[in-house]
């Protein structure tokens, strides 16, 4: 009633009323735009500025010192042709198997057979400590292990088994595969830690009535429990696909990418061009690419499997 | 439903404001620009942690009133970063170490050194800083840093090894090899030699070249020569040689207390290293003179009639945004006279950059002794002597014929085609 005469009044009451109307409304729902600010500014200027900063330079032949040369294209030819991008490539590939198969294997083994065991918690805890460690402390204790004459090389001498032992970090392609094996040791802990709470998370009513149907260990995880898991499944998955892209620091104090390269990730690729040979410009394209990489296979992935989640 | 804006709304759009607007002013003040050098202390900026600046801080405060006050980045890289950032802005430090040669060239060529030439003249001319070393900080004929230190690098040796195969220093490289066929003999290995860290790959292959053609090496690292000239290949042919006769530990002993550790026990006799080194040495208890000693290596190159030693020198140098040039000009005056650089190489275990200067031990003294009354040349260590982008993938693939002896001339061509192609960036 207020409202109907207000529309026929011809003065500016009316408009007033509805912007007023409207502010309010605006500003009733704003304020929570205005919390989520801060967090918004800090992922824009740290996280998304730099990268669109990182793809301007990689169409540029920036130096690190000096305005960048504007090069075109000229940076991703290169990289199609560079010849250390086969061996990059295959280690990265190496790293995302390695890490899908190992750490979100292993780590949903231990989930599964220590879930409602007794003293289930102690035989989780060797996985679960060196998880605590930093990825360059990892580096540096398994450098050490697997030095010539390191505490492998002596087990396996020990054992009879002289003729294996190596150099380890010197042979490719062992030194990735010993690498990703430092690296599982590592990250096995969070995949035990997320699929434990996964499998906290079923409920009990479908393994209960499979069990009444006689349902028990393999029949049992394949057909009830895995299925109910699936949701944490995609987030470790997810995760270690992402981190397998991005490892670095392991690799670059266990081996610097050597010998001669050939233990190289994109990661270690793009830093060794950026930083030690001072070609921003060629590591920012690498960055680009990675980032890419990441990108799609991260939607790939999540797009498939949320769709049947 | 009323139409006027209630208090609750106000309340929570403003507390929601407040909030972003103190969080963003929180990030937005964090870091506070830092006052201007004043000319009573320059900052220093270096990349080695256990290096005491401090100390010479404390003695530049006495001896010329301003107090060097260092400041260290534990990561090459970030240093690196951090210098390369700070140079044109108001940032710069008073001064700051750097690697000399090719590497310090870049910083130059970018305009952002200031030019010390009349500092060398006068520093040169009062014999506090040798003629020969300035090309080591040279660009285009002018100066851009004095030197911060300086390392020789000599064969460190295990005495007591020595000893017990009745073995003396070589003087031809017929004793060395035939030295090192003995200690085969007797289970310990004759040389260290490694991979760790990826860059003491060219020790070997710049030791090897420089005695057996020391022009022809300043004219590789010029760029005026072949990586496949029959010279290198020579030297490769030399160097696999001796890594088929066993001669070389396994290339994964860390450079540091491992090695160390290892040549303690005897598990191997020799070691071609900066005098630097020594630090490590002492540190471990090794007594000099008594478990080890030096010799500088024979020339490969019976023919060759001259002494060649490899030089190692860090660069300190000031920018020209300092926040005070002449007060940083003062300072590094100061670094390089008898007294600073006594002091300084009796800090760091080494040479002093100063050649009046008496070096900390001994030992380090009867080395320069042998040098300077021998004539020898000193050669820039390959490090600094070519460019960064040859050094880089260099050291790649001599790590790949350390590994692959047999690849040597895969491996020089490789290395061969990257310097061209450098060079011809160039310009």
């Amino acid at each position: 009633m207020e409202r109907q005469e207000e529309a026929t009044d011809s003065n500016a009451k009316p408009p007033q009323e509805k912007s007023r109307w409207s502010l309010r409304r605006l500003l009733r729902h704003s304020s929570r735009y205005w919390y989520l600010l801060p967090a918004v500014v800090l992922v824009g200027v740290f996280l998304v500025l730099p990268f669109l900063w990182t793809a301007y330079w990689s169409f540029t032949n920036y130096g690190g010192l000096g305005t960048p040369q504007f090069a075109g294209l000229s940076n991703y030819l290169t990289l199609l042709q560079d010849p250390i991008l086969f061996t990059s490539f295959g280690n990265t590939f190496l790293w995302t198997v390695g890490s899908l198969l190992l750490p979100v294997g292993v780590g949903l083994l231990v989930a599964v057979l220590t879930f409602e065991l007794i003293g289930g918690a102690l035989y989780r805890l060797p996985f679960l400590l060196p998880y605590a460690l930093s990825g360059a402390v990892v580096g540096v204790l398994w450098s050490f292990v697997l030095r010539s004459d390191g505490a492998f090389n002596v087990m396996l001498r020990a054992m009879g088994l002289e003729e294996l032992a190596k150099s380890w970090l010197l042979s490719p392609p062992w030194n990735t595969l010993a690498m990703i094996l430092a690296h599982t040791w590592q990250a096995t802990g969070v995949s035990v830690v997320l699929f434990l709470v996964g499998l906290q998370a079923i409920p009990r009513d479908p393994i209960e009535a499979a069990r009444i149907d006689g349902a028990t260990g393999w029949t049992l995880f394949r057909y009830i429990t895995w299925p109910l898991l699936r949701p944490m499944t995609v987030v470790v998955i997810g995760i270690s696909l992402v981190n397998s892209l991005k490892t670095f620091d392991v690799i670059w104090v266990m081996t610097q990418g050597g010998p001669y390269r050939s233990s190289e990730t994109l990661a270690v690729t793009m830093y060794r061009e950026t930083f030690l040979l001072f070609k921003y410009g060629y590591g920012a394209t690498i960055a680009v690419v990675l980032s890419a990489i990441v990108i799609l296979l991260s939607w790939l992935y999540l797009r498939r499997t949320l769709r049947s989640v | 439903m009323g139409s006027t804006l209630t208090r609750q709304d106000f309340l929570r759009v403003s507390g929601g404001a407040i909030a972003s607007v103190y969080a963003l002013t929180l990030i937005g003040c964090g870091s506070g620009g830092g006052e201007g050098g004043q000319a009573s202390s320059v900052d220093l900026f270096h990349d080695k942690p256990d290096w005491n600046y401090k100390k010479m801080g404390e003695l530049s405060q006495k001896d010329i009133g301003i107090r060097i006050k260092p400041s260290s980045y534990s990561d090459t890289t970030s240093f690196q970063q951090a210098i390369k950032s700070s140079l044109r802005s108001a940032e710069a430090p008073g001064l700051f170490t750097w690697w000399s040669g090719y590497r310090l060239e870049e910083l130059s060529q970018q305009g952002g050194l200031q030019d010390l030439t009349s500092l060398w003249e006068s520093q040169t001319d009062d014999g506090n800083l040798q003629a020969g070393m300035a090309d080591n900080f040279s660009f285009e004929g002018k100066q851009y840093a004095v030197p911060n230190a300086v390392s020789y690098w000599p064969v460190f040796y295990n005495k007591r090894v020595f000893e017990e195969n009745g073995l003396e220093p070589p003087n031809t490289w017929d004793e060395l090899i035939s030295a090192a066929d003995k200690l085969t003999k007797s289970g310990v290995k004759p040389f260290y030699a490694t991979l760790d860290g990826r860059w003491p790959a060219f020790i070997w292959f710049e030791e090897l070249l420089i005695r057996s053609d020391p022009d022809f090496y300043n004219g590789l690292m010029q760029g005026e020569e072949s990586y496949t000239d029959p010279v290198v290949v020579d030297v490769m042919k030399e160097w696999k040689s001796m890594i088929d006769a066993g001669y070389f530990t396994k290339l994964d002993i860390p450079l540091d207390a491992t090695a160390i550790g290892e040549f303690k026990q005897g598990n191997f006799a020799m070691m071609p290293i900066g005098t630097w080194f020594n630090n490590g040495m002492l540190d471990e208890g090794l007594k000099p003179g008594e478990d080890y000693d030096l010799f500088v290596l024979p020339n490969v190159n019976p023919d060759l009639n001259e002494n060649v030693v490899v030089v190692e020198t860090g660069a300190l140098a000031i920018p020209t945004n300092a926040p005070d040039v002449e007060a940083s000009e003062r300072v590094a005056e100061w670094w390089v006279s008898p007294k600073a650089a006594s002091t300084w190489a009796k800090e760091l275990g080494d040479i002093p950059v100063n050649p009046k200067a008496e070096a900390p031990s001994p030992m380090l003294n009867t080395l320069i002794s042998t040098i300077h009354d021998n004539n020898y040349r000193l050669m820039q260590r390959f490090w600094e002597a070519t460019l960064p982008q040859i050094v880089e993938p260099a050291v790649d693939e001599l790590g790949r014929f350390m590994l692959n002896p047999g690849q040597y001339m895969e491996v020089l061509k490789t290395i061969e085609d990257i310097a061209q192609r450098e060079w011809s960036n160039r310009g």
